[in-house]
C-alpha cells in the first residue's frame, strides 16, 4: 500500500514537474523572441526615428469605433481625448448600446450633436439602431441602439463605416495621440497583407490625466492595480512582442485594435454569442485566411491606457470574463489545434493557448491543494519542494522583471526610479497570495463555463482623474 | 511613371494595386504624364477587381484630361459586377462633375442593387452640389433620405484610401 502511494507520489511530481517546464519553456521561449524582436524593433526606431506620418498623403481613412454602455462617468473624456487624435483621415463613431445612465445624453450636450432623422440606409447586422446623432463640426457619429452587448455595438460601428480601416477602442480607454498613426504603420508597410494590428495597453490608475490626456505616468495607491500595472507589461506588452514575433498573435485587446474593415465584414463581424469577441475575432481572422499571405502585428509603442479594476470582486469578475472566453474560443475552434494547415498558429500559438494558459492555471491550482496535502500524508520531498518552489518563483520573476526592462529601456513612460523600483518589488510580490488567486479565479471560471454561467457583471468606473 | 508605362501591366496584383493607389494621390500636369497614364486604361478589363477599382481610382485625379475621360468606359464601370468597382466608378465620376457623369450617378442611385454603392454614387452627386433623383423604390428613398439629412463633413464621403 506504501509503496502504491509513494508510486502515485512520484508519478505526480514528475508530472507537475514535466508540466512545469512546459510553461515555463513556453513563456521563456516567447519572452526570449520578444527581447530579440523588441531589440530589432528598438534598432529601426532608433535608425529611422523620423517617422514622416503628417507628409505621407497615403494615410488610409479610419473609423474609430468606440462601444459604449452605461459609459456616463467616462465618454465625454474619452470622446475629446479621441478628438486630439494625430491622424489624418479619421472618423469617430460611438456606439451607444442601449445605455441605461446618461452617456447618449452626456455627448448629445457637450458636442451638440443632432438627429439624422433617417434609416441608415445599410443593413447593420446589430440588435435595431434608434437614432444617428451627428456633429455639424466633427467628424464625430453617435449610433444609438437597443442594448445588445459589446459585439453588437462594434458590429454596428463596422457596418456602418465607409472607411476601409477601423480601430476598437474601449470607452473607458484614452489612447496616445499618436497612437492611430502608429498602429497604422503595418498597414502602409503592406496594406494588401496586414489583416489586424494592436497596440499596447497599460494601466491608467495612477496616471495624471487633463482633458484626456495622460499628462503624468504613475503608480496607484491601490497594491492590485499595481500588480496589474506589471501583469499588463508582462502579458501585453512583452508577451504579445513575442507571440506576433513569432506569428502566432492569437489576441489583440478590445481596447485597442485596428483592422482591415472589409476583413472583417467578410468573416461576418464580431460573434454576439461568444464572451470575448477580441479573442474569437483574431482567432476566425487566422482561420479564414490560412494558406494566404497574411499579417497579424502587434505593434508596441502606441498605447491606450485603461482604467484596471481596484476591487477584488470586479476583477474577480474581468478574470473569470477572460478566463472563460478563452476557453469558449479554444473549444470553437478546436479543430485548428495542432493542424499544420494553420502554421504557426495551428501548430504552437493554439496549443500554447491551451496547455498553458488555460490549462496552466488550473494544473497551478491542483498543485496549491496537493502540496499542503502531501506534506501533511509526509509524502513531500521538501528539499525538492523548496528547489522547485525557488525555481518557479524566480523564473516568475525574471519574466516580470524583463518585461519591466522591456518598458525601461524601450519605452520609458515610467520615469521615476522609485516607480520603476516599485514595478520590481510588485514582480515579487504577486507570487503570493495574487497568483494562487488568480487560479482559484481560473478554477471557479471554469466550473461557470461549464455550467454555462456566462454573465458579464458591472465593472464599476471611477472616471479618469482631472 | 515610365517604369509603370512599361511594365505596370505585367506587375502582380499587389504591387499594381500599390502603385496605382499612389498614382491616385498624384496629379499629372501635362499631356506628356498623360501619355505615361494610358497604360492604366488597358486594367479596366483586368480580371481582378482591386486592380479594376484601382485603376478607376487612379485616374480621379486625372479628371481634367477630356482625353482620359473619353478612354473610361462608364457603362461597363458602372455595370461591374463587383460592388466595389461601381463604387469606385461613383467616386470617379463625382470627380468629373458634368451632365454626363451627373447622368450616370444618378443611373447609379437609382439602379445600383448594392447599398453601399449606392450610397456611395448618392453623396457624390450631393457632394457636387446635384439634385438628388426622386426615390422609385424603397432602397433608394431610404438612400436618398439619409444623404438629404447627413452632414456633408468631407470625410463622411470618403471611401477607400485616401
Amino acid at each position: 500500500m506504501v509503496v502504491a502511494v509513494d508510486s502515485v507520489a512520484w508519478i505526480v511530481s514528475w508530472f507537475f514537474l514535466a508540466y512545469f517546464a512546459l510553461v515555463n519553456g513556453g513563456y521563456l521561449l516567447i519572452h526570449f523572441v520578444s527581447l530579440l524582436s523588441f531589440e530589432r524593433t528598438l534598432r529601426d526606431w532608433l535608425l529611422d526615428p523620423v517617422y514622416h506620418p503628417h507628409s505621407s498623403p497615403f494615410l488610409p481613412g479610419i473609423a474609430v469605433v468606440v462601444p459604449a454602455y452605461n459609459e456616463a462617468v467616462t465618454i465625454v473624456d474619452t470622446v475629446q481625448s479621441l478628438l486630439n487624435l494625430e491622424y489624418g483621415n479619421y472618423e469617430l463613431v460611438i456606439v451607444n448600446d442601449g445605455s441605461r445612465d446618461d452617456t447618449l445624453e452626456r455627448l448629445v450636450e457637450t458636442f451638440e450633436l443632432e438627429p439624422v432623422g433617417e434609416p441608415v440606409p445599410v443593413d447593420l447586422p446589430c440588435e435595431e439602431v434608434r437614432e444617428v446623432y451627428q456633429s455639424s463640426r466633427r467628424d464625430l457619429v453617435v449610433i444609438d441602439k437597443e442594448n445588445g452587448g459589446k459585439a453588437d455595438a462594434l458590429n454596428a460601428g463596422v457596418f456602418f463605416t465607409d472607411q476601409p480601416l477601423f480601430c476598437a477602442i474601449d470607452a473607458d480607454s484614452l489612447i496616445e495621440r499618436g497612437a492611430l498613426l502608429e498602429v497604422a504603420q503595418p498597414f502602409l508597410r503592406a496594406p494588401d497583407r496586414t489583416v489586424a494590428t494592436g497596440g499596447t495597453v497599460r494601466v491608467a490608475n495612477g496616471c495624471s490625466i487633463s482633458r484626456g490626456v495622460v499628462t503624468r505616468v504613475g503608480l496607484s495607491g491601490n497594491a492590485l492595480a499595481n500588480l496589474q500595472t506589471v501583469e499588463y507589461l508582462r502579458a501585453f506588452l512583452s508577451g504579445r512582442i513575442g507571440l506576433s514575433g513569432v506569428g502566432g498573435l492569437l489576441i489583440i485587446s478590445g481596447a485597442f485594435g485596428l483592422f482591415r474593415t472589409d476583413a472583417v465584414r467578410e468573416v461576418g463581424g464580431y460573434s454576439t454569442s461568444t464572451i470575448t469577441e477580441d479573442m474569437e475575432l483574431i482567432v476566425r481572422l487566422h482561420r479564414h485566411f490560412a494558406g494566404t499571405d497574411y499579417r497579424v502585428e502587434f505593434v508596441p509603442r502606441p498605447v491606450v491606457w485603461t482604467e484596471v479594476p481596484e476591487s477584488r470582486t470586479v476583477l474577480a469578475r474581468q478574470r473569470s470574463r477572460w478566463f472563460q472566453g478563452m476557453l469558449e474560443t479554444l473549444w470553437l475552434h478546436r479543430d485548428m489545434i495542432g493542424r499544420r494547415r494553420y502554421g504557426v498558429v495551428g501548430l504552437f500559438a493554439l496549443p500554447f493557448f491551451l496547455f498553458v494558459e488555460a490549462v496552466g492555471p488550473l494544473v497551478e491550482g491542483i498543485g496549491y491543494v496537493l502540496v499542503p496535502l502531501l506534506f501533511v500524508l509526509g509524502l513531500l520531498n521538501v528539499p525538492f519542494f523548496i528547489l522547485f518552489l525557488g525555481v518557479a518563483v524566480g523564473i516568475g520573476t525574471l519574466l516580470s522583471w524583463l518585461a519591466v526592462l522591456n518598458e525601461v529601456v524601450g519605452f520609458r513612460r515610467y520615469r521615476e526610479p522609485r516607480t520603476v523600483a516599485a514595478l520590481l518589488g510588485y514582480g515579487l510580490l504577486e507570487h503570493v497570495p495574487y497568483r494562487q488567486w488568480k487560479a482559484f479565479v481560473s478554477w471557479l471560471a471554469l466550473v461557470r463555463y461549464l455550467r454555462g454561467e456566462h454573465g458579464w457583471g458591472e465593472m464599476v468606473r471611477v472616471g479618469f482623474d482631472s | 511613371m515610365s517604369l509603370a508605362t512599361t511594365e505596370g501591366t505585367w506587375w502582380n496584383e499587389e504591387l499594381l494595386v500599390q502603385a496605382l493607389t499612389v498614382l491616385a494621390h498624384c496629379r499629372a500636369p501635362g499631356t506628356e504624364t498623360e501619355a505615361h497614364l494610358e497604360w492604366i486604361c488597358t486594367l479596366f478589363e483586368h480580371d481582378s477587381p482591386r486592380i479594376r477599382a484601382g485603376a478607376l481610382v487612379a485616374l480621379s485625379r486625372q479628371s481634367w484630361s477630356q482625353s482620359l475621360r473619353r478612354r473610361v468606359p462608364v457603362e461597363r464601370a458602372v455595370a461591374d459586377p463587383d460592388p466595389n468597382v461601381r463604387t469606385a466608378a461613383y467616386e470617379l465620376l463625382g470627380r468629373w462633375n458634368d451632365e454626363t457623369s451627373t447622368r450616370w450617378l444618378e443611373y447609379g442611385v437609382r439602379n445600383d442593387p448594392d447599398d453601399r454603392s449606392r450610397l456611395a454614387a448618392a453623396r457624390r452627386l450631393s457632394r457636387s452640389d446635384r439634385a438628388l433623383p426622386d426615390p422609385s423604390s424603397d432602397p433608394v428613398r431610404r438612400t436618398v433620405a439619409w444623404v438629404r439629412a447627413e452632414h456633408r463633413t468631407p470625410r463622411r464621403v470618403a471611401t477607400g484610401w485616401s
